[in-house]
């Protein structure tokens, strides 16, 4: 055969072989997500949560409310009524469409919900409060007021794009909903397995068993050293001090001070982070404020010392972290270190063994939303001086300082969170609280 | 103490003392034996803790340097040399702790700052003190935990690749494993002390039975302070026998203080049991030899002491003065032959005294008769002259013949009566009348003779002063008042006969227990010692006048009342007469009979 034939063949191959890979770079149905987790089998109900129920709003990146379940919303009296309008073409799991009595019955008796009652009102969902909730909305969407309800064997029904199969405890199995109200997502399921150590984590990553695996800040460094494909979401994570308000030796606030003072913050952030995250001077995160350099961050053992002198210390103060936790416990000896140099008797030890004076957390951002974020970890840890979420940047910035000079919360650090993920995932991104979006992603076939 | 018991003590205390030495000489032997063989089997445990020590200190240092080798390092330290960040490092000592089997290990840069520690992670940019220069040696250090101290067998390596220089510091802990590579023998433990500050603390005291620890603290401090090494005698437990010689030997690090005290103990049990053992022992023998000392003394009394004993007895007999003893014995040796002896003296004794006795006897019937011939030739002599003048008056006148007649008859009268005084008087003293005793006062008694008798003394050519010592206590006794006031009169004539010089005659009453004591005492001429031993002899007077009776008369009454008399004299010194009464009249018992004369 001459030229134009094998021109015309050449051609017909190279046109195939193109369409086949563009078929393959184009956005497909298909494939089972295999997720897996350091959480414990146990709890890894509560990550499957989030990809199975849904809110009346939720938050984007920039902190802004959107809505979700709802469409829209009014206020009265001053942010004491608020009244819902909900989406028509939302169906539960079951195939029920979602209503007004639905949301109404999932709304009362929440714990920590800020309203009195909530009632329906044809298809729209009425909110009384007894003090005025001019966040009621952003509040809406935290995690906890998802709209959902449980079948007799207790799985989760709710109007998530993926569905809960099996029950809870076990390696949970997300399928794909079909009737989502915003599209069936590309993935047909989700695997999401508990309990796996971190070093199984990234083999099953790089044996393709796994397609997202966990990557824990300080490994964030070593996980790139490995070419692991990583995504980083912003400083999510607030690793803090919080003193018991039983201690007797941190009655006095110059104590809480002296030890804010004599922490080296930077060391932990450079050599136990690798520099992945920030310093963390205020309670949020500066990007979430901007206004963190109006609070002072560095060691100050001179300060540290003065204040401890002006206080009598009785016995050594005891630290926590959280047991089998080697990051934590690193974190906590080093403050002890930084302590003792201050002239501070500090001990540390896994939580539960004895008493504690001092607590070392690690939690996540609730809210992308500053004032409800603060709301959040104030009644996480202070839950007897929690007030009502302010509003305004102001508001939030004098209850930070407040809560900063009281040393009530001692912040360290600010580190993102990360996972790890396999090469096939296509539009694999962070939502706003720094969970891959699940829902957005599809996979390439494997070769 | 009998002779019996004197061998008895005699015999117990040489078998006691032989035992004693014995027991004493074997135990030091044996004690002596115990402590070199625990000094060889101390000094074997040191060596051989010595050598594991210095094994495990060199296979430290091996492990060192294949991490030093390795391109993990090699890059740690090129990477260090430029400035490069060296957080990444931060669990790598962790890593080849565990891959390379050290219990402490740490990365340091070139001065000194920690880049990764394995035993305390949390410590990265803090400086550790590194000693001067590189030892070549492992090397006791005390290492910082995040809990306290630890004591590690450390060794330290340079890591230089060109002009870059990290060093790596690491170890084992020094604990009880390497007390557990020690082959310990039954009885022989081992502890290692951990020093942590100036205290002594049980709880640093690694090794078995850590409840003796308590113990060990004075000899654990003394090594510590001293820093050489001392032995002790250490007591582990409440139980009597739970000691041991303990050796410390302490340990020292890098800079030369006392790190660790090594203890290596070996148990006396043994040596106490056997002790015991051989006190025990010892007691025993010394009870069968005090037992068979009791037996062989026993033996011995009847085999010796007790014919000496009869023999001693048999002796105080005759002193007592009854010589009709007999000692039997049939031992068949010398003291048979003593006792044939004694039983012949005494036959001897007792026929002398028999013949003495016939003698005096013959001696006293020969005096009794001179005595009786001289006082009857007095008043015969007469009578016969008499006679013999009457004979050859009857050729004369009438009248010349009554007046010579009347004279004669007067005369033989006057001597007749003599006779028939002397003759009473013999006739008295033969059948002396018994005593009639009715309670008398002796005091009273006494005063009486003395007051008939005063015109006697003062009628004496030189001054007798009378003395009188009455004891105003003396109760009525038992007395035949007359033939007492016989008894007193007759002493107290012989006492102002006795004086004729002048004197003092006393007269002294006394209560004496069981009897009464009288006694009458001249300063007169006294007796001789021979005229003592005669004096109450009938018929022997030291007078020109006079029967002899008087005394052998006092003699016989005081006898009968159950009393003796005795003289105490010297010649030219006195004499006094004491008479001992009883008190009862059956107390005859009381009082014994006191023949012959007491000086």
């Amino acid at each position: 055969m001459r030229t134009p034939s094998r021109l015309l063949a050449i051609s017909s191959l190279g046109l195939a072989l193109a369409g086949t890979a563009d078929a393959r770079t184009r956005p497909h149905y298909g494939g089972e997500l295999r997720v897996e987790s350091a959480t414990p089998n146990s709890s890894i109900g509560t990550i499957a949560a989030d990809f199975v129920t849904e809110s009346l709003t939720s938050i984007d990146s920039d902190g802004q409310v959107q809505p979700l379940l709802a469409e829209r919303w009014d206020s009265q009296n001053g942010g004491r009524r608020w009244q819902f309008w909900l989406r028509t073409n939302v169906r539960f799991h079951d195939g029920k469409v979602l209503s007004a009595a639905d949301v109404t019955e999932a709304l009362n008796n929440k714990r920590g919900a800020p309203w009195r009652t909530v009632r329906a009102n044809g298809s729209t969902v009425i909110v009384e409060c007894d003090d005025p909730q001019l966040l009621l909305p952003e509040t809406l969407a935290l995690r906890q007021f998802a709209i959902f309800s449980t079948d007799t064997s207790g799985v989760l029904i709710g109007t998530g794009p993926f569905r809960l199969t099996g029950a809870p405890g076990t390696s949970i199995k997300l399928v794909a909903f079909d009737d989502y109200w915003q599209g069936r997502t590309y993935l047909d399921s989700v695997g999401v397995t508990g309990g796996r150590g971190l070093r199984d984590q990234w083999l099953d990553l790089s044996v393709a068993r796994a397609e997202i695996v966990e990557v824990p800040a300080e490994q964030i460094r070593r996980a790139q050293q490995e070419r692991i494909r990583t995504l980083l979401s912003r400083n999510m994570e607030l690793i803090a001090l919080v003193p018991s308000t039983n201690s007797q030796a941190l009655q006095d606030a110059r104590m809480r001070q002296a030890i804010s003072a004599a922490v080296d913050r930077t060391s932990l952030l450079n050599v136990i982070f690798q520099k992945q995250g920030e310093v963390a001077t205020g309670i949020l995160p500066n990007w979430m404020t901007g206004y963190d350099f109006l609070f002072s961050s560095g060691q100050n053992l001179a300060l540290a010392r003065d204040l401890r002198n002006q206080v009598k210390q009785n016995g050594t103060i005891t630290i926590s972290y959280e047991s089998g936790d080697s990051i934590q416990q690193l974190l906590a000896e080093r403050v002890v270190l930084n302590a003792r140099d201050a002239g501070i008797a500090m001990q540390s030890g896994p939580r539960g063994v004895r008493e504690v004076d001092l607590e070392l957390v690690r939690t996540s951002l609730a809210s992308t939303n500053s004032g409800l974020a603060l709301h959040q970890i104030t009644a996480s840890f202070l839950p007897d001086e929690t007030e009502a979420v302010a509003a305004d940047l102001n508001s939030i910035y004098a209850d930070e300082r407040e809560l900063l000079s009281s040393a009530r919360i001692i912040p360290l650090l600010y580190v993102p969170r990360a996972f790890g993920g396999s090469p096939r995932l296509r539009n694999w991104t962070l939502g706003p609280d720094g969970l891959p979006a699940i829902a957005q992603i599809w996979m390439e076939d494997r070769r | 103490m009998n002779l019996r018991q004197r061998l008895l003590i005699t015999f117990a205390l040489v078998v006691v003392i032989v035992v004693a030495l014995v027991a004493y000489a074997v135990s030091l032997r044996t004690r002596s034996a115990f402590e070199q063989v625990d000094q060889e089997r101390t000094g074997a445990l040191v060596a051989e803790f010595r050598s594991g020590f210095q094994s495990q200190g060199r296979d430290v240092v091996r492990k060192l340097e294949r991490i030093a080798r390795t391109d993990d390092l090699q890059r740690l330290a090129l990477e260090s040399s430029q400035g490069a960040d060296m957080s990444l490092y931060l669990q790598q000592a962790a890593t080849m702790a565990q891959e390379y089997g050290l219990d402490y290990f740490e990365i340091l840069d070139a001065n000194g700052n920690i880049i990764s520690s394995a035993q305390w992670p949390a410590r990265f940019g803090y400086r550790e003190n590194l000693p001067a220069g590189v030892p070549s040696d492992a090397f006791l250090k005390k290492v910082e935990l995040p809990d306290g101290f630890a004591l590690g067998l450390m060794g330290l390596r340079p890591v230089r690749v060109g002009d870059a220089t990290v060093y790596l510091e690491g170890g084992k802990r020094l604990d009880l494993r390497l007390l557990e590579t020690l082959s310990l023998p039954p009885g022989m433990y081992a502890w290692l002390y951990r020093v942590n500050g100036t205290t002594f603390s049980p709880s640093d005291v690694l090794g078995e039975r850590a409840e003796a620890a308590i113990g060990l603290a004075s000899l654990v401090n003394m090594a510590v302070q001293s820093g050489s090494e001392h032995s002790a005698v250490v007591q582990l437990s409440s139980e009597k026998f739970d000691r041991a010689t303990v050796q410390a030997i302490p340990l020292k690090d890098d800079s030369g203080a006392v790190a660790a005290v090594l203890l290596a103990g070996t148990s006396r049990r043994p040596l106490l049991e056997l002790q015991k053992n051989i006190r025990t022992t010892a007691l025993a023998v010394a009870a069968v030899g005090i037992l068979l000392g009791i037996l062989i003394s026993v033996w011995i009394a009847a085999r010796f002491s007790r014919p000496i004993e009869n023999l001693a007895a048999a002796s105080r007999e005759v002193a007592t003065g009854n010589w009709d003893v007999q000692v039997e014995s049939h031992t068949g040796d010398e003291l048979q032959e003593l006792a044939d002896s004694f039983n012949s003296m005494t036959r001897d004794l007792m026929e002398q005294r028999d013949r003495l006795v016939q003698t005096e006897r013959v001696a006293a019937w020969r005096e009794l008769a001179r005595r009786l011939a001289h006082e009857l030739k007095n008043p015969l002599f007469p009578l016969q002259l008499t006679v013999e003048n009457l004979n050859r008056a009857r050729s004369l006148p009438a009248s010349e013949f009554d007046e010579i007649f009347d004279e004669s008859t007067a005369t033989l009268l006057a001597e007749i009566h003599n006779l028939k005084t002397i003759i009473g008087r013999f006739s008295d003293f033969s059948k002396m009348p018994r005593p009639q005793l009715q309670p008398t006062s002796l005091n009273d008694l006494v005063q009486q003779v003395a007051t008939l008798h005063q015109a006697q003394i003062r009628d004496t050519p030189n001054l007798i002063t009378l003395n009188v010592e009455f004891d105003r206590n003396l109760r009525e006794i038992p007395l035949d008042p007359d033939l007492m006031h016989r008894v007193v009169s007759n002493l107290f004539l012989n006492a102002i006969d006795a004086m004729p010089e002048g004197g003092t005659l006393t007269l002294r009453t006394r209560d004496r227990d069981e009897h009464v004591r009288l006694e009458i005492a001249d300063t007169g001429v006294g007796l001789t010692p021979e005229e003592r031993e005669r004096i109450f002899t009938p018929y022997y007077t030291t007078k020109k006048h006079g029967t002899g009776l008087g005394l052998a008369v006092v003699q016989s009454i005081v006898s009968d009342h159950h009393g003796s008399i005795s003289v105490v004299s010297e010649r030219g010194q006195g004499t006094t007469f004491i008479i001992d009464l009883p008190k009862r009249a059956s107390d005859s018992a009381a009082v014994s009979a006191q023949t012959g004369a007491t000086v």
